[in-house]
């Protein structure tokens, strides 16, 4: 019997077959409307970034500045992030601990890369007269793209604490700690999606748009 | 059987365990070779500069669309989860799209 078919209570039969959302469910459910909420938050950043992006006020502008290479080096860690979290999981079903905490690593690691890339990327810009103030564009790029970079890096302490957590639970992890590893999961990909949006849009079409 | 049942068509599924990721090891290096090709392509077009803005620009945004799909099917699970969250994902594309517009004729005007 599920966890839901045991805790649905006694009106459960009278609505024949409906019954509760597991706890693990509800909050698959939360996270969704949490990611969905940031789908819109993100929305309105390339929004703005994109009616804003031509007044440079006389500094430079994407075509002057996106690299590349850069940007294509990031994207990589982060691709590669999201087949080390899904071999994270794998070990997971396994059971195999050890092999969870090194995938975990791994995975919080090219994260890690993405940001320290990220930084170093806008201190070459900065360093390249585009600081924050100076110029719409600029304002908008750097609260977009930073955005994503502290979605990132609240991605990396979150899976850094699950890294902790399996040192934490003596008696090994139990089926319902299984739901906390397949949650942050969800977030780093939707972070990934997210990334794929932002150098489509903001560094492939601003280097050619 | 939880609420928010799995997508298996009419025959009855069993539970996903928790922490299930599908289609396993394989599943996850094909996907990512898949996106791995599609962001090459995307970024040699772009590098080549050869090919029109015209061509360009709508190839490369439904190279992204393709990649989007494919994290949020095979990674995210929609492809197996419950329609719920899959509601959730296109309520959540459409209201982004909504307030880009929104954004978009605020700022213009």
């Amino acid at each position: 019997m599920s966890e839901a078919a045991q805790t649905a209570g006694p009106d459960a039969g009278v609505a024949g077959s409906q019954t509760l959302p597991t706890p693990a469910e509800t909050t698959k459910l939360g996270v969704w409307l949490w990611l969905a909420s940031d789908c819109a938050l993100f929305a309105s950043l390339i929004a703005t970034y994109l009616a804003l992006h031509g007044s440079t006020n006389g500094g430079p502008g994407p075509k002057d500045l996106f690299d590349l290479q850069g940007t294509l080096i990031s994207t990589f860690a982060l691709l590669i992030s999201s087949v080390t979290m899904g071999v994270a999981l794998e070990a997971l079903q396994r059971h195999d601990i050890p092999g969870l905490r090194r995938w975990l690593v791994v995975t919080a690691l090219l994260g890690l890369v993405f940001v320290v890339l990220e930084i170093n990327e806008f201190h070459h810009y900065t360093v390249s007269g585009l600081w924050y103030q100076r110029s719409v564009f600029a304002s908008s790029f750097y609260s977009l793209v930073g955005f994503h970079g502290l979605h990132v890096s609240f991605g990396v302490a979150w899976i850094l604490s699950l890294f902790i957590f399996t040192f934490r639970k003596p008696g090994g992890l139990t089926r319902a700690d299984h739901w906390r590893f397949e949650m942050a999961s969800l977030y780093w990909y939707f972070v990934d999606v997210v990334w794929v949006v932002i150098f489509t849009v903001i560094y492939l079409i601003g280097k050619v748009g | 059987m939880g609420a928010l049942q799995p997508q298996h068509g009419s025959a009855p599924a069993p539970q996903p365990q928790p922490g299930s990721t599908h289609g396993g090891m394989r599943m996850h290096v094909s996907v990512a070779v898949v996106l791995a090709v599609l962001t090459i392509i995307a970024f040699a077009l772009v590098g080549s500069g050869s090919v029109p803005n015209a061509v360009l620009i709508p190839v490369i945004l439904v190279l992204a669309l393709g990649q989007i799909a494919l994290q949020v099917l095979y990674y995210m699970h929609l492809k197996w989860d419950s329609r719920i969250f899959a509601g959730f994902f296109v309520a959540a594309l459409a209201l982004a799209v909504l307030i880009a517009l929104i954004v978009r004729v605020l700022i213009v005007l």
